[in-house]
């Protein structure tokens, strides 16, 4: 009988798979040299894979050894993407699967951190069902977001560090898709907002968007099922009500019109310094607004377009990306004060050390990581000698 | 005494606040009244000082008229088909003006000239008229903020010399009088502050071996 590695966890290897954007077994199979069927039965966990295999897949997939043999987490709920129709399934189970490694750096940092408390009110429960949501109630659940956390109607200087200061973990990560922009998830069991923002089209005016978009999910959309959800009619107007949920939440009707005296693409730019939100938008709450006529949006969005701002706006090179700072300062706090050494953490985490990096935001390199022999005997023992000590 | 002495003793401080708050309401209202007016951007830009000095003008007038007989306002005839506000208080001539700047000369006027004039006549009493009955002139000057035709960005009182190319020592700026005035109409940013620092949850370390 070929040894296998006890303890091995198939839906890791699925998830570490779809991680890497392998969208099929018979991907991963050619890739560490086994058949289509082998990898089946070690995802379905009918069979375990040798230590030699492991090694391979360790390497392939840029991950520990230990990472194949941790609990799958449960991923039951609602992802919110905000992205377009035509991002692949690939791109959305990619960043869902790291999500899920998400979480699991999160829990090992609340063993250690005390996190800012949750601010986030639950503000769509008086409409009846997601498509219960007027307008108006959704500018008003804008205005009251800001009162609770204790905003006036100016701009907001820092999208990332509010959402942080009010408890929500926020990451910014690589989506390697265009079509993919952020997504958000409540999650039941830390009861917290994750906040996943893009770094593809790496704007700071979309990125504000963005965050707020999803700011909308979590406060008026908590509930929502995942039946609700897989529904296109409902998607779709949740979508919108989270669009416009950002334009309000980002300019507050009454301060905003104070602002645009004069619906020019021209004033639009003028003002996207201080406001730190694309002139699409600007454009687009001025006829949410009725700030202007039909006929008069309908030129500006084309003049809009002749001057190449679809693509790319003025000033989206020189506004600064907000970037979340919360879970890299829990990395650094860790490593000063003697908590973790940084060169365990892959090993604790049972994480690549570039994932860890990337989720935690922290620069790249910084957490060395240990030579791959140095891993595999510090997994080693658990997996091929406990049986035998059992015995 | 210079001319700030004579404004200060003369002149009604609780006025100059309602001033601010006036010109501050004029220029966004002057803003408004343009949008909400004219279509074209050129028409606009034209039309908007002019609109600008009307509402400052009969801001000064009804504003004084809350102050009895502290301060007189008048409609004077500035020549050439033109009028303008005079407030008179004590020995203090106010008109205003809009300026490009700190330090800027006054638009030229042959009425701003003659009350310069008159002013240097109190303040060099050799040249020379009985000290404490003459005037002195001072002038509101203001201008937009950078970027914004709505909003005030310079509100200054100084004392135009003849020539109306410099002034005399002293003045009000009146942003830094009444900030809150000013304030509650500049919307400010709301400044998130980096404040998410990570805490060590503190252990009670297990008691024995």
């Amino acid at each position: 009988m070929r040894p296998g590695t006890p303890g091995f966890v198939g839906a890791r290897l699925r998830a570490a798979r779809e991680a890497r954007g392998i969208i099929t077994a018979s991907g991963l199979a050619e890739m560490i040299g086994v058949s289509r069927a082998a990898v089946s039965q070690y995802e379905r966990g009918e069979q375990t894979p040798s230590p030699e295999i492991l090694r391979v897949l360790s390497h392939v997939l840029n991950l520990p050894p230990q990472h194949f043999i941790k609990q799958q987490r449960s991923s039951e709920g609602v992802h919110f993407f905000r992205s377009l129709a035509s991002a692949t399934k690939s791109a959305r189970l990619r960043a869902h699967r790291k999500y899920e490694w998400l979480l699991d750096v999160v829990a090992f940092l609340r063993e250690y951190v005390e996190f800012p408390e949750v601010l986030f009110p639950s503000l769509g429960d008086d409409a009846k069902g997601p498509l219960g949501l007027s307008n108006e109630m959704i500018e008003e659940a804008a205005t009251q977001l800001r009162r609770h956390w204790g905003l006036g109607d100016g701009p907001i200087s820092n999208m990332a560090w509010l959402l942080e200061n009010k408890g929500a973990i926020v990451s910014q990560l690589d989506f390697e898709s265009e079509k993919l922009d952020a997504f958000s998830r409540w999650n039941p069991e830390q009861q917290t907002p994750f906040i996943i923002l893009g770094t593809e089209k790496g704007y700071a005016a979309r990125s504000r968007f963005n965050a707020a978009h999803e700011v909308a999910h979590m406060v008026l959309h908590r509930h929502v099922t995942a039946k609700q959800f897989a529904s296109p009619s409902i998607f779709k107007e949740l979508e919108r009500q989270a669009n416009r949920f950002a334009g309000a939440f980002l300019l507050p009707g009454n301060t905003f019109l104070n602002e645009l005296y004069n619906v020019t693409l021209d004033t639009l730019k003028s003002l996207k310094p201080r406001w730190k939100v694309s002139i699409a938008l600007m454009l687009k709450r001025a006829e949410d607004l009725g700030a202007i006529r039909e006929s008069h949006a309908k030129s500006l969005w084309m003049n809009l377009a002749r001057r190449g701002w679809k693509r790319k706006e003025p000033f989206d090179d020189s506004i600064p990306i907000e970037l979340p700072r919360f879970l890299p300062r829990c990395f650094e706090m860790l490593i000063k004060e003697g908590i973790v050494r940084r060169e365990e953490l892959s090993h604790r985490l049972a994480l690549s050390s570039g994932d860890i990096e990337e989720l935690a935001n922290l620069p790249d390199g910084c957490l060395q990581p240990l030579s791959p022999e140095q891993d595999i005997a510090a997994v080693t023992p658990k997996i091929l000698k406990f049986p035998q000590a059992e015995w | 005494m210079n001319a700030m002495d004579v404004f200060r003793s003369d002149f009604p401080e609780e006025y100059l606040k309602i001033l601010a708050a006036g010109l501050r309401d004029c220029y966004r209202n002057a803003n408004r009244l343009i949008q909400e007016t004219y279509v074209t951007l050129e028409v606009r830009q034209n039309t908007y000082p002019w609109l600008r000095r009307g509402l400052i003008e009969d801001m000064m007038m009804s504003t004084a008229a809350q102050f009895g007989e502290s301060i007189s306002a008048a409609q004077v005839d500035s020549g050439h088909f033109w009028w303008h506000s005079e407030l008179r208080a004590g020995r203090i001539v106010l008109t205003q003006c809009a300026s490009s700047g700190e330090d800027a000369p006054v638009r030229q006027a042959q009425y701003k000239n003659e009350l310069a004039k008159k002013t240097q006549r109190l303040l060099f009493p050799e040249v020379n008229d009985p000290p404490n009955q003459g005037i002195i002139y001072a002038t509101l000057l203001h201008n937009k903020a950078a970027g914004s035709d709505q909003h005030v960005g310079y509100a200054q009182i100084r004392f135009p010399k003849p020539g109306l190319t410099s002034f005399y020592e002293g003045g009000v700026d009146l942003l830094v009088q009444f900030p809150d005035v000013f304030e509650q109409f500049e919307l400010k940013e709301e400044v998130i502050e980096d404040s998410a620092i990570p805490k060590r949850i503190q252990r009670r370390e297990a008691s024995g071996a």
